[in-house]
């Protein structure tokens, strides 16, 4: 590799791969799509959420009510979309959070190591082996129903996947000169892991972010439909599916959209975070020419 | 090998304890203890008695002197009572298991099967249009959450063909051992089974299909090929004996569902397995019956993980664990 040459910033050849990977175009275009969709599409039909009219109870899809009506004549597209508002927030506060908090467990238990290393990947080990439908119906049961319980306990479960990645991204370099130049230049240990340890394991905290954003969203409809996640009248795709399951006979159009939607996102989420492993990779860095 | 087995056997014990500990004391903090729950159908039940019975059974003592008395008892493989059905709690969960063994070890044979067929034609005509469409598929099939796969199932093969059953095990009018029996018994059995069937082909074919890849590309077969050998030699004696290692690794730990179940799955089928039960008993209060379930589940996974790694290094001379 002739080092004189101009070299590119990692970002912008990170930038430049995901804008050559097809699969990432489909993933983000989706994820676009389905954002702007919640975003404006309530709004673009005349009806409100919670509008029940009685003489249009479970109607098919007309000019008038794109996707229909459920049992109690309320627009299901409207229902839809804000479900989808819900389910969306769900998906990217728990994919944000657990990556924040589960990077700095892991920073720390890398850097540091030991006991506080030991002890911290103990209790991911924990949460590894119980299974995970035990830990979210024994959780979700104690804290109760309610978004904000529900987003907590998906933090408090799906942290551990970013932990593991930045623990092992850090042992890799944790002794390099970087860090020791930093260390040598009298930085505390906080600012080493913070400025020096954490840009340099965002690559796989980035991709965790995407795919356990997807996670989020699965978990979320997957309580839903036990009746353990967000409950009524704050619509999510989940709740609104299950909702739909007890009329499957009369209305199964109004348990397949939602669940449509459901598909649609954990797709572009698991696009994106398959396109994002490509680009991000470290070991494609040094074969560009 | 036997010293690395011995050790590891041992980090085991601490880890199921602080695993009970933890679910046990998760379910205590619960609201409504299994007494409360066993008394609401006597209405003439005064507030004394109540607690008279709970001194009695010994619930107000501490957390940890009732974690004691439970994990004693356990040990002894009595777990107790249900207070759902008053009935010694192995004897609801055997029929449940019994039932999850059937449904999941189905599954799980015609699913691992046909996802090894399939990663093998995958990796063998690698960038065929037959491979992309299976890369694809499993892909899409993978972003398909489970109970609406399951939900799709019944609506095209309940509501609108009218084939299968929605729900349960068997038709209760139908006497077991007839013809008809059976019949009944398997076409309640298929839509289940193909919904988890799907979701281990989605997750081997993958997984088989980058593993021969990766074998596909080493020196040793075109050594083989250069001796003249028929490809199906080469591919099937030669290739797919390393390329399965680590197939088989992912398939041990993959084995504790077998035990217990998918309750996403028999939620939507209303099949009374172990994925059921423990999805039950926990919405009903019925603590035995969960922390015994919740038990067998833990057990199970720490089995087969052990067992993965063991196997992976008998299978694969390379790999040697430091004793």
């Amino acid at each position: 590799m002739n080092t004189n040459e101009h070299q590119e910033g990692y970002w912008r050849i990170v930038w430049r791969r995901f804008k050559q990977h097809r699969v990432a175009y489909v993933g983000f275009f989706f994820f676009v799509f389905l954002l702007l969709l919640v975003i404006f599409g309530p709004h673009v039909v005349p009806y409100q959420l919670d509008q029940v009219s009685l003489g249009k109870r479970m109607h098919m899809p007309s000019s008038g009510h794109w996707f229909g009506t459920d049992e109690l004549g309320r627009d299901t597209w409207v229902r839809i979309m804000y479900g989808g508002r819900v389910s969306l927030a769900v998906g990217l506060i728990v994919g944000f959070s657990t990556v924040i908090l589960g990077g700095l467990i892991g920073i720390l238990a890398g850097y540091v190591g030991g006991v506080v290393d030991n002890a911290l990947m103990r209790i991911v080990d924990v949460i590894y082996t119980i299974p995970r439908i035990v830990l979210l119906l024994v959780l979700s049961k104690l804290a109760g129903p309610g978004l904000l319980n529900i987003i907590i306990i998906l933090v408090a479960l799906e942290w551990t996947n970013a932990a593991r990645l930045a623990r092992s991204a850090v042992l890799s370099f944790r002794e390099q000169e970087f860090v020791l130049a930093a260390q040598c230049l009298g930085a505390s240990r906080w600012r080493v892991m913070l400025r020096h340890l954490l840009p340099n394991s965002l690559a796989p905290l980035i991709v965790a972010a995407t795919l356990d954003a997807g996670a989020a969203i699965r978990a979320e409809t997957t309580l839903s439909f036990l009746g353990l996640g967000i409950q009524p009248p704050t619509p999510s795709w989940g709740n609104l599916l299950t909702n739909a399951a007890t009329n499957i006979f009369i209305a199964p159009l109004q348990v397949f959209l939602p669940g449509l939607f459901i598909f649609f996102a954990l797709m572009s989420f698991n696009l994106l975070g398959d396109a994002l492993r490509d680009a991000l990779d470290p070991r494609l860095t040094q074969l560009r020419r | 090998m036997l010293l690395y087995v011995m050790r590891r056997l041992l980090q085991i014990v601490p880890l199921l304890l602080f695993i009970s500990a933890l679910i046990f004391l998760l379910l205590y903090l619960m609201p409504g203890d299994p007494l409360y729950r066993m008394l609401q159908d006597i209405p003439r039940l005064r507030a004394e008695d109540y607690e008279r019975l709970r001194k009695l059974y010994g619930f107000d003592d501490p957390v940890y002197i009732q974690y004691w008395k439970w994990l004693w008892q356990l040990i002894q493989l009595n777990p107790g009572y249900s207070t759902e059905y008053g009935q010694p709690a192995l004897d609801i969960i055997w029929p449940a298991l019994k039932n999850t063994l059937v449904l999941t070890i189905t599954a799980v044979v015609i699913g691992k099967s046909v996802a090894i067929l399939l990663g093998i034609y995958s990796a063998v005509r690698q960038y065929s249009i037959g491979d992309y469409l299976l890369t694809g598929l499993t892909f899409i099939a993978y972003s398909v959450p489970a109970f609406w796969l399951g939900l799709m199932m019944i609506i095209a093969f309940s509501v609108k063909l009218g084939w299968l059953p929605t729900s349960g095990i068997v038709n209760p009018d139908l006497t077991p051992g007839t013809w008809e029996y059976m019949v009944d018994w398997i076409k309640h059995l298929i839509l289940p089974v193909a919904v988890l069937a799907i979701s281990e082909i989605i997750q081997v074919q993958r997984f088989m299909r980058s593993s021969l890849l990766e074998v596909l590309r080493q020196d040793y077969l075109t050594t083989a090929r250069a001796k003249g050998l028929s490809e199906q030699v080469v591919i099937g004696r030669h290739a797919l004996k390393n390329a399965l290692i680590p197939v088989v690794t992912i398939i041990a730990v993959t084995m504790p569902r077998v035990v217990g179940g998918s309750t996403v799955v028999e939620t939507v089928f209303a099949y009374p397995g172990m994925g059921r039960l423990l999805y039950t008993s926990i919405m009903g209060n019925d603590y035995v019956v969960a922390m015994t379930v919740v038990m067998i589940i833990a057990v199970t996974v720490i089995f087969f993980n052990l067992l993965a790694d063991i196997l992976y290094g008998w299978l694969d001379p390379r790999i040697r664990y430091q004793s």
